[in-house]
């Protein structure tokens, strides 16, 4: 067999089908882009919807605000707050916060608080916790976080927010102490950030 | 070939050279993602996508590709599908993308690559290339389908939970309940739940299987 006329088949070939996987992957992103966004996008109102107080008509999501908090990660973490308004009049906000790490990761929570500070509704955006005792924080699997609305920073008391096996107030999800505590550790801590940042978003943008 | 030599080699292919059960290829999205019927209907048809495309592609491109650089263009067909299911999962299912994530490429890399035997596609035609494809795509699902969906019933007493993922149309409370409640047998959502099944699927898999099959090709 005379290898020399087909030493450089095969680096073609390889080079061919590289350029047609690229080419095809770029044609299929290229297509999917703008849908994937606006996927991403119905997801976050949908998630906005369910933590924010109703009765909005602002454009919640235009108005979203990015900012840093030395208490957030040291501040090299951004953080989102989305006002939610009636008529030019802040009725509430929304915060997609990572909490510190539960059993297995940080959990991603969004928070809807009302205008004066009190915690409406909260949706668990992204979690890793074990199935079946973490995970039960999830609103899908029980309804372990509707014990948090109505709640704000001064109820309970400071030294009272946090669950109960640190000598706290809250019931921890049985099975999941550590979830628990990174979920209430983060609530009280989303509402402080709220109420910390809550001048920053009082007025409508100009 | 005959129906009954076409069923046996269905059979083959489905229980007996099963590559899940004989090779325990994709042990790990096995275990992360066969916790829900609906992953594992939705994982069986991604992977068919992928199968069937690189099977075509490869059988079709098989005068053109000389033998040394079928294996890497190969990858190189399958790792196109996979990109591509897995932007389209993005787009139109997000749910769905993020409970799956990483696993479909995954179990596309370790499990496709090394069950659709190569030289298959490579020697013949698409037509018979895209049944070799289709015979793997199906042993998968026969084995993913029904364990998830046995994982499914003992963790949570439900089949078909978080249906509207994959099919938006239901409503999202969507389930069939076995029994009242949501509770189960917790670890079988687990990992250990899943090695014990497994387990258990694998001590019937070698006893109604005499002897180990001598050619191990699928």
């Amino acid at each position: 067999m005379n290898a020399r006329p087909r030493s450089w088949r095969a680096p073609l070939a390889v080079l061919i089908v590289s350029l047609f996987s690229g080419a095809v992957l770029k044609v299929v992103d290229g297509y999917t882009a703008a849908r994937a966004g606006m996927a991403a996008e119905q997801h976050l109102l949908r998630d906005l919807r369910q933590v924010l107080p109703p009765g909005y008509d602002n454009d919640v999501l235009k108005e979203a605000v990015q900012f840093t908090d030395p208490d957030y990660f040291g501040g090299r973490e951004k953080l989102a707050i989305y006002p939610a308004r009636r008529a030019g009049v802040l009725i509430g906000a929304a915060l997609a916060i990572t909490s510190a790490p539960g059993y297995n990761a940080p959990l991603r929570l969004m928070i809807g608080v009302e205008a004066e500070g009190r915690l409406h509704a909260v949706r668990v955006l992204e979690q890793h916790e074990t199935a079946g005792l973490g995970a039960n924080v999830d609103p899908r699997h029980s309804d372990w976080l509707a014990r948090f609305s109505g709640r704000s920073l001064s109820d309970p008391p400071p030294e009272r927010w946090s669950v109960r096996p640190d000598g706290g107030e809250f019931d921890a999800l049985s099975g999941a102490t550590i979830t628990s505590r990174a979920v209430t550790n983060a609530l009280h801590q989303g509402l402080a950030l709220y109420a910390a940042h809550r001048d920053e978003i009082a007025s409508p943008p100009r | 070939m005959s129906t009954s030599v076409s069923c046996l080699h269905g059979c083959n292919v489905l229980w007996r050279h099963n590559p899940l059960l004989v090779r325990l290829l994709g042990l790990c999205p096995l275990l992360a993602v066969s916790t829900r019927l609906i992953d594992g209907i939705a994982l069986s048809i991604l992977l068919a996508a992928v199968g069937l495309w690189t099977a075509a592609l490869v059988s079709g491109t098989r005068r053109l590709i000389p033998p040394e650089a079928r294996a890497i263009c190969r990858a190189l067909f399958l790792a196109t599908g996979a990109g591509i299911v897995t932007v389209l999962l993005k787009t139109f299912r997000l749910d769905l993308a993020a409970q799956l994530g990483i696993y479909v490429p995954v179990m596309a890399g370790c499990c496709l690559l090394v069950a659709q035997s190569a030289e298959f596609s490579g020697r013949h035609p698409p037509a018979l290339s895209l049944r070799s494809g289709a015979g793997v795509a199906a042993a998968m699902a026969a084995f993913l389908i029904p364990f998830s969906a046995a994982r499914e019933v003992l963790a949570y007493g439900t089949l078909l939970r978080d249906a509207d993922q994959l099919v938006p149309a239901l409503p999202p409370e969507f389930a069939l309940r076995l029994w009242p409640g949501d509770q189960g047998l917790a670890v079988a959502a687990l990992p250990p739940g899943a090695l014990l099944l497994l387990g258990l699927v694998l001590a019937i898999h070698r006893r109604l299987t005499p002897a180990p099959p001598a050619d191990r090709r699928v």
